[in-house]
């Protein structure tokens, strides 16, 4: 039976998804819809809004629990949905979290459960990334020790909210686009 | 004057394109689709015309095919190109070879095919070689070129992944390959035949060059039978529309077609910049031997992907610090990186059944030269360039849903780690019969990875072909006579945990039987050894790679004839040893590749596929969903206490969750974790002093090595890590 377009991408809809409830069939009917809807990132603003349990405002989603929030001292930063801060958005939220790292076979047998079809212990570490509120696990990388942390995802919020949503921030400028990261472990080095 | 329609030259024509896109942004500078908006259902229908010519194609092209890739699976695509070469529209199959299609065609060009052997009515076209455009020698190309009253206005296509291509191993990808010359048979760019008849020179072609002539010469008329319906429903639409309108609207659909790409970009992604890594093993020590001991070496092929969703809704690749170009079948030439590409922006970004290859225009790939997605050397080996490739497609697959996520369009986000898992078999059969295949079981059926409001699925998709099929036991049976199919099935605790788990891993037991003199190769990039891509999403485990089992020098016939019956699964298998009830010589437990491993009567052959990836915290997994694997079969009572610190009670008739015993269990989890881990700080203050002392094995030590030779990746490692100027390894 067709949909009427736009019922079934209704707020409701929305907030069952992503609480994992919306029936499968429903969610295949939200994926062939083309083109989105005009308003989807407001809705979603407002059903995560609706969902925290703190107030700052959320300018993006970046990862199940994680947000890029607005503070009262107009900074931007990632903030856990417990409640937990973990920094400029611009700096890899990883170098705020506790780090655990698996490195021998038993320690990768905890997560990983068949042998021998997992990672070999002489290449690989397993590098566990927890917010130090709520000790969720928000993060995992699978690499050889040594490796840089990676920054998976560093949003163009100005470019984002002007030219796409053409509802520009109050506070744009150039320097909100820039990868930070090292200016972290720069003052990590020479605090000693 | 040239062959294309208006006059021009192919060349003429392909730089003219080139030429309006860059000077006007739009595909032939079409700022309005004109003949769109005169008549849209005229033109849909005339698109849909062309769609189902294509799909019409493939369908008679299969019958005529002997190999079950094709026949079963329809590894194959049938393609309309306009005349300069760009995909406009296909069949099902394999979608992602639309990609290469016009970068081939392009070649014809720049080789000046037009003057010398020339273009012209009834010719026949082929080609299969990376370096003009083709992902690997298994992929091979048909076109007929479609002329109307003497000029060109458009090409027909037909392609298909061959069961053996005459390489240093029998099979369809050899895996050790570590020049052109064991590849197998590449061709470039060739005339194979005119006045719409295959030259006879070519079918000697593969009965001299292949192991397979009978498969691969009907596997070519194969692509010549469904590349010629298309050639003809060409003409027969020019006859209903008219040659102007027919061009023009294929144009248009390009047009339009790149406007859904941006178009999908604005409304579903953000923009923004993406990191990720595919880190796995090329095992090649102690295959090279006296013979390429420039080869004989095992090497960490690392593959770093940074994306960037621009604000004109381009997408900016970069690839810079790749491992460089080696003696190994990994080197990838543009036409195998473009073929990838489909993979990941057809079903995530192109909501049309119309496939085609607008989208590449707004891709810029950063390929640096020497690496191995730009070789300087043409004559190193590149069968395995598109499961490379294909693990770049994988990761854009990754930076896409996340843009997805944060923009709310949740429904989209995917993920999967699976890029190819190949196994071929060859030699001679009992009774002196030359043979040799490709068992296709795991590119046509592979699992899904979690999206965030749901299991990734089990065996229900496949990385190359939307329209993927196992395949039927039987069928492969006959074209495998040795092998006989004991159980496909699912792997208990196969997956990678999280919230919600990656779709199970699947298993497929076979056993030998009388086999001759026959050898197996095996190889997946991303094997066991590694998870292959290096992160999960949201908390979730990253995927883990295949794993193949050879078990030989069993009782097994004896057991059967016993009427005692057989394992069907890995796990079968072990405890069957275990109780001794089978006997099991050697057992070679292989990671991501083997080459020429002997096959005996009795021998089992299992494969256990890619454990796709999770995401979340499984600690945020709904106990329900725990207990409703644990009924299935599919996740064991002791993971689900031990991953997801779930509970339960498992009294026959009365199993569930210990919701007291659960709170317990993952209270205590959480602890541990605070107990375990340290803060970010004093883990990189650790980690700092290892990397200042260069304490890495030898491998990763080597891979860090490469990292330091390009810029971008030298000043990204030694920043990041606050290193001396001078730090070298």
């Amino acid at each position: 039976m067709a949909t009427e377009k736009g019922k079934v991408s209704s707020k409701e809809n929305l907030r069952l998804l992503i609480e994992g409830k919306l029936p499968w069939e429903q969610v295949k009917e939200l994926i062939r819809e083309y083109p989105k809807e005009e308003d989807r990132f407001w809705k979603y603003l407002e059903i995560l809004q609706e969902k925290v349990p703190w107030k700052d405002k959320i300018l993006m989603r970046i990862s199940d629990r994680l947000y890029i929030v607005r503070k009262s001292d107009k900074s931007r930063i990632v903030k856990c949905e417990c409640g937990y801060e973990l920094g400029d958005y611009r700096i890899n939220w990883k170098l705020s979290c506790l780090v655990y790292v698996r490195k021998t076979s038993e320690e990768f047998a905890e997560v990983y459960s068949i042998q021998p079809q997992f990672p070999d212990v002489q290449f690989n570490e397993i590098r566990e990334f927890y917010c130090p509120g709520c000790l969720a696990l928000l993060g995992v990388e699978v690499v050889p020790a040594g490796y840089p942390l990676m920054f998976e995802m560093l949003p163009d919020l100005d470019t984002f909210y002007r030219e796409w949503l053409k509802q520009p921030l109050e506070d744009e400028g150039e320097e909100w686009y820039q990868d930070k990261t090292v200016e972290q472990t720069a003052r990590w080095l020479n605090d000693g | 004057m040239g062959i294309v329609y208006g006059g021009k030259t192919l060349k003429q024509s392909i730089k003219e394109s080139d030429d309006a896109f860059k000077r006007t942004g739009h595909l032939h500078g079409l700022e309005r689709l004109e003949l769109h908006e005169e008549d849209p259902a005229k033109l849909t229908r005339l698109n849909w015309s062309l769609t189902y010519g294509c799909i019409n194609a493939r369908e008679s092209a299969k019958l005529v095919a002997a190999s079950p890739t094709i026949r079963t699976f329809g590894e194959c695509i049938f393609m309309l190109l306009a005349n300069d070469g760009d995909c406009v529209t296909g069949s099902l199959g394999l979608i992602a070879h639309i990609g290469s299609a016009p970068k081939i065609i392009r070649s014809m060009a720049d080789l000046n095919f037009e003057d010398n052997p020339g273009i012209a009515e009834g010719d026949i076209f082929c080609c299969n070689d990376p370096y003009y455009g083709a992902p690997h020698a298994a992929d091979n190309y048909v076109f007929i070129p479609v002329f109307y009253e003497g000029q060109l206005i458009a090409w027909a296509c037909g392609m298909n992944h061959i069961m053996e291509v005459g390489g240093i191993t029998a099979g369809s990808m050899p895996t050790f390959t570590p020049y052109v010359f064991t590849d197998g048979c590449l061709y470039p760019p060739m005339k194979t035949g005119e006045k719409f008849k295959t030259f006879k020179w070519w079918d000697l072609f593969w009965e001299r060059r292949t192991r397979m002539a009978m498969m691969n010469v009907l596997d070519d008329r194969a692509r010549v039978t469904g590349a010629l319906m298309i050639h003809d429903k060409v003409l027969e639409v020019v006859k209903e529309y008219g040659v102007d309108y027919v061009v023009s609207a294929m144009r248009e659909m390009m047009e339009r077609e790149r406007r859904r790409f941006v178009q999908s970009i604005f409304t579903q992604a953000i923009p923004a910049k993406f990191e990720i890594a595919n880190i796995d093993l090329s095992a090649q020590k102690g295959m090279g031997g006296k013979l390429f001991p420039e080869a004989d070496k095992d090497v960490l092929k690392y593959i770093p992907v940074e994306a960037e969703f621009l604000p004109d809704g381009s997408v900016n690749i970069d690839l810079e610090g790749s491992s460089k170009e080696d003696y190994w079948g990994h080197n990838v030439w543009e036409g195998t990186l473009r073929w990838a590409l489909p993979l990941w922006y057809l079903p995530q970004l192109i909501h049309s059944t119309c496939v085609n290859t607008a989208a590449d225009y707004e891709v810029e790939l950063g390929r640096p030269l020497g690496s191995m997605f730009n070789p300087t050397n043409n004559q190193l080996g590149v069968t395995f360039g598109l499961a490379s490739a294909c693990l770049v497609a994988r990761m854009l697959e990754f930076t896409t849903s996340e843009a997805f996520l944060a923009r709310g369009s949740v429904e989209d986000v995917f993920q999967m780690i699976h890029s190819g898992l190949h196994v071929d078999l060859g030699g001679v059969l009992e009774g002196g019969i030359p043979w040799a295949y490709s068992d296709f079981t795991f590119w046509g059926g592979m699992s899904s990875g979690a999206r965030p409001y749901r299991d990734g699925d089990a065996a229900s998709t496949s990385t190359v072909n939307p329209q993927s099929d196992i395949g039927e036991a039987e069928e492969w049976e006959t074209y495998e006579p040795p092998i006989v199919t004991l159980g496909k099935n699912v792997v208990v605790n196969g997956c990678a945990h999280g919230k919600y788990r990656g779709g199970m891993g699947l298993n497929l037991t076979q056993m030998v039987v009388k086999p001759g003199r026959l050898s197996l190769n095996w190889s997946t990039p991303g094997g066991a050894t590694f998870c292959s891509i290096t992160r999960g999403m949201a908390g979730g485990y990253p995927g883990i790679g295949a794993l193949m089992v050879v078990i030989h020098d069993t009782n097994l016939p004896e057991l059967i004839g016993a009427g005692m019956g057989y394992p069907s699964s890995y796990k079968e298998a072990k405890q069957w040893i275990e109780e001794g009830k089978l006997k099991a010589g050697n057992v070679r437990i292989m990671g991501s590749s083997a080459a020429q491993v002997p096959l005996k009567d009795g021998d089992l052959v299992i494969i256990q596929s890619f454990h796709e990836s999770g995401w979340g915290d499984p600690l945020d997994r709904d106990p329900k969903l725990v207990i409703k694997d644990v009924e299935e079969g599919w996740v064991t009572p002791d993971v689900a206490r031990d991953v997801y610190g779930v509970v339960l009670r498992l009294i026959p008739g009365d199993e569930s969750v210990d919701e007291e015993g659960t709170k317990n269990t993952r209270r205590e989890m959480y602890e541990r974790r605070k107990k375990r881990a340290v803060p970010a700080r004093e883990w990189w203050t650790q980690e700092r002093d290892k990397v200042v002392n260069k304490q890495f094995t030898e491998l990763v030590y080597d891979m860090y090595a490469n990292i330091l030779d390009w810029n971008k990746s030298r000043e990204k490692f030694t920043k990041f890590w606050q290193l001396p100027k001078d730090y070298e390894l």
